[in-house]
């Protein structure tokens, strides 16, 4: 319980410099990141909906010859100990690590933000308002008294907007002249009771340890009853804290909030906000779903449609690397067994997954304009009814979207969910929803044998995973009623309410969206350079060679023999052949093995170039796979196991084996049971 | 000669890969892909916070 005073000295090019420890505070959305970004020049993700940073990091820059340390923390509504981000932002706080708090703050959201601000200050730690976001109090016509406000809580205010860079200087400038300079921890004078214990248990405080100089602060949380401050007290003060006085506390601080924004905020006049328009038919209560539905049709038909009229300048790239090599190979006279390792299995694996990049890249462009333009927020709002409908909180939806990208993440953010049922129905429904890495297959096969509806078979993907996520959450939701039903047939099944804050909507930001694709596009390389790579030279390995050793012809490989293994039980499905039992397998380790496999297992180095897809699509014709057969395939592909890492998280997240092998097993049957159902009736009418 | 350093390299860069893929197991990084994953940050945010 102490409050830092000392300054930091460290040597800076060749004199000694003073290095301050600066910690950037905020409600979720204030654009702490960005504010982060401008000063520090780094690209950290930033999102417009709460949430995206969920641990604090750090950078550094130089300001007038002093090494300025920046600590961007998670954004939290108060200092409470409730939610991960508050306990993370409010222990480095405490700590001894920050000299200046910055408080960025939503100046068009002055009521919410202030209830922080009046918390910071109570620590007693110099604090700096930045009030972020003007010009959309600008736009809204109205204007904030920077005179009336600083003079009223105590602390310089200076306005930025870390979007355009401006007031940078000034804020920093502030920073450095308020840097010592302590705020009254009385800015809010309590009722005569709680003022009265105020002062009991600071005395008492006091005379424990001499050198706490925060001890409002420390007297206000234990007055509120906070559980970490409690625990963490040295002294009794049961005798001074009959009852919890938060409520009370909260009330006073809103009162004064609200006397500060009546007096700062200039033409607060009601005004029809372009938010509230937009809002009025994007989460309309019947067209917000049919809405969303639409926008991520439209985002899709941009992936597969515009995604493959650009990528053949990568096809000719990757064929004339392909050429290249293998022409350099033959000079360097590697021999057959070196060449067709590099040719038939690194060239093919991976140059295959390399074509499908200009469909990722635009894929996460449209995510990252969705996100950044504040629509995503609203689809978890959007979708809440239907949520709840099934038994989910709407809460449950985030993850689900996630799983649109990588289904680890998802996973991991099922970890909000507030109940152990919700978390488990939200994980075994998550990778139903179709990843990025399922991309290239979906692009693939449905390109070889569906033409002109290539797009929409792709897009029925996203479609019928999302549909048997909501069937299988609503089919556990009724088989765990009726067992609760069983067991106390009074009681009513509860389902958590949503509490979301919507974002305003903004123009989407150019660096933000360039950041978050070029992000996604170095994880994709990444991947295709390691996971890939790897796993495209084992394949090779097990195709390759045999019981005789090295072997030419494939289908005498070990690979060929584990196929074959599972033929009879994917011959139901429409995929009783050898290869495609192979490339399931290595989907295993990630979804894009798929793909790479076929381009070892076929021969082909460029199999999504229009040559390459007629080729493996007359070798697959030959074998008698044909058009039901590929979308048989995406089912099965679409609903079985998610790959190694995503299981590995699973069991993490779940903390059993006997759950994370239910979550396999259920993939895994889902899959071949709707695969051959959908084989076996398409076969019907075909 | 250059065969022989090709195969080497293939051979060292191979075994480099399944080692760091066994010591991000070990870590509990499953994915084994960290460098330049989007999620990376609140992965491992969330992995210390349960610690």
């Amino acid at each position: 319980m102490s409050v830092n005073t000392q300054r930091n000295k460290v040597l800076h090019c060749g004199r000694e410099a003073e290095e301050l420890n600066i910690g950037f505070i905020g409600n979720p959305n204030s654009g702490k990141t960005t504010l982060f970004n401008a000063y520090t020049g780094a690209r950290l993700k930033v999102a417009n909906w709460p949430g995206v940073t969920v641990e604090k990091k750090e950078g550094a820059f130089k300001y007038h010859n002093h090494v300025y340390k920046l600590v961007d923390l998670p954004g939290i509504y108060s200092l409470t100990s409730y939610s991960l981000e508050e306990k993370i932002s409010r222990q480095f706080i405490l700590s001894d690590e920050v000299d200046v708090i910055v408080d960025v703050t939503d100046a068009s959201n002055l009521e919410r933000n202030l209830y922080l601000t009046l918390q910071l200050i109570e620590m007693g730690k110099p604090v700096v308002l930045a009030l972020n976001m003007m010009d959309i109090v600008e736009d809204r016509g109205m204007e904030i008294d920077l005179h009336r406000l600083p003079e009223m809580l105590g602390i310089p205010v200076v306005a930025v907007s870390a979007t355009k860079k401006t007031g940078l200087d000034i804020l920093m400038h502030a920073v450095s002249h308020h840097k010592e300079i302590y705020p009254n921890t009385k800015v809010v004078v309590y009722n005569e009771v709680i003022e009265d214990k105020i002062e009991q248990i600071t005395q008492r405080l006091k005379e424990h340890d001499p050198q706490v100089t925060n001890t409002r602060f420390y007297a206000i949380k234990l007055l509120e009853n906070d559980s970490e401050i409690m625990e963490s007290c040295p002294i009794d003060v049961s005798d001074i804290v009959d009852q919890s006085y938060e409520s009370e506390i909260i009330k006073e601080k809103y009162d004064l909030i609200e006397d500060i924004v009546e007096e700062v905020l200039v033409n607060k006049q009601e005004r029809a906000q372009l938010t509230d328009k937009i809002d009025s038919i994007l989460t309309h209560r019947v067209w917000g779903i049919p809405i969303f539905v639409g926008i991520m049709g439209f985002v899709f038909l941009l992936t597969f449609a515009v995604g493959d009229s650009v990528k053949g300048v990568f096809e000719g790239w990757l064929d004339h690397f392909g050429r290249w090599v293998e022409e350099g190979l033959l000079t360097v006279n590697t021999g057959p067994v070196l060449t067709s390792l590099i040719i038939d299995g690194i060239v093919a694996g991976v140059g295959t997954i390399l074509t499908f990049l200009p469909n990722i890249a635009i894929l996460f462009l449209a995510l990252a304009f969705l996100e950044d333009s504040g629509y995503m927020a609203r689809v978890t709002y959007v979708m809440n009814g239907t949520m709840n409908k099934i038994g989910l909180s709407g809460r449950a939806f985030i993850p689900m979207l996630l799983g649109f990208g990588c289904t680890v993440p998802a996973v991991m953010a099922a970890r909000t969910l507030e109940n152990q049922r919700d978390r488990l129905k939200t994980i075994l429904i998550t990778p139903f929803m179709s990843c990025s890495a399922k991309i290239p297959i979906y692009v693939l096969l449905s390109g070889m044998f569906f033409g002109k509806y290539a797009t929409l078979a792709a897009f029925s993907m996203y479609i019928i995973g999302f549909v048997a996520g909501l069937f299988t959450a609503y089919v556990t939701t009724k088989i765990e009623n009726k067992a609760d039903q069983a067991k106390a047939p009074k009681e009513s099944p509860v389902v958590n309410q949503l509490l979301i804050e919507l974002p305003e909507y903004k123009k989407p930001n150019a660096y933000s969206i360039s950041i978050y694709v070029w992000e996604n596009i170095k994880a994709y390389l990444s991947k295709a350079g390691t996971t890939i790579f790897l796993a495209s030279v084992i394949l090779w390995f097990v195709l390759k060679t045999g019981t005789t050793g090295y072997v030419e012809d494939m289908s005498e490989s070990f690979g060929a023999i584990i196929g074959r293994f599972l033929v009879p039980i994917l011959a139901p499905a429409g995929l009783g052949f050898w290869q495609m039992g192979v490339s399931l397998i290595a989907g295993l380790a990630a979804k894009e093995v798929v793909v790479s496999s076929m381009g070892i297992l076929f021969g082909i180095a460029n199999i999504d170039s229009a040559i390459g897809l007629s080729t493996m699509q007359q070798t697959l014709g030959a074998m008698g796979f044909g058009a039901i057969n590929a979308y048989s395939m995406m089912i099965f592909i679409l609903y079985y196991t998610p790959c190694i890492a995503a299981l590995a998280v699973i069991a993490q997240e779940l903390k059993s084996v006997k759950w994370t092998m239910f979550v396999f097993l259920f993939q895994l049957v889902f899959a071949w049971l709707a695969s051959v159902l959908f084989y076996q009736i398409a076969g019907l009418f075909m | 000669m250059l065969a022989i350093v090709i195969g080497v390299v293939i051979a060292g860069y191979t075994g480099y890969l399944i080692y760091r893929q066994v010591k991000n197991l070990k870590a509990k990084n499953y994915c084994g892909h960290c460098t330049g994953c989007p999620s990376a940050i609140a992965c491992s945010s969330i992995k210390k916070a349960s610690e």
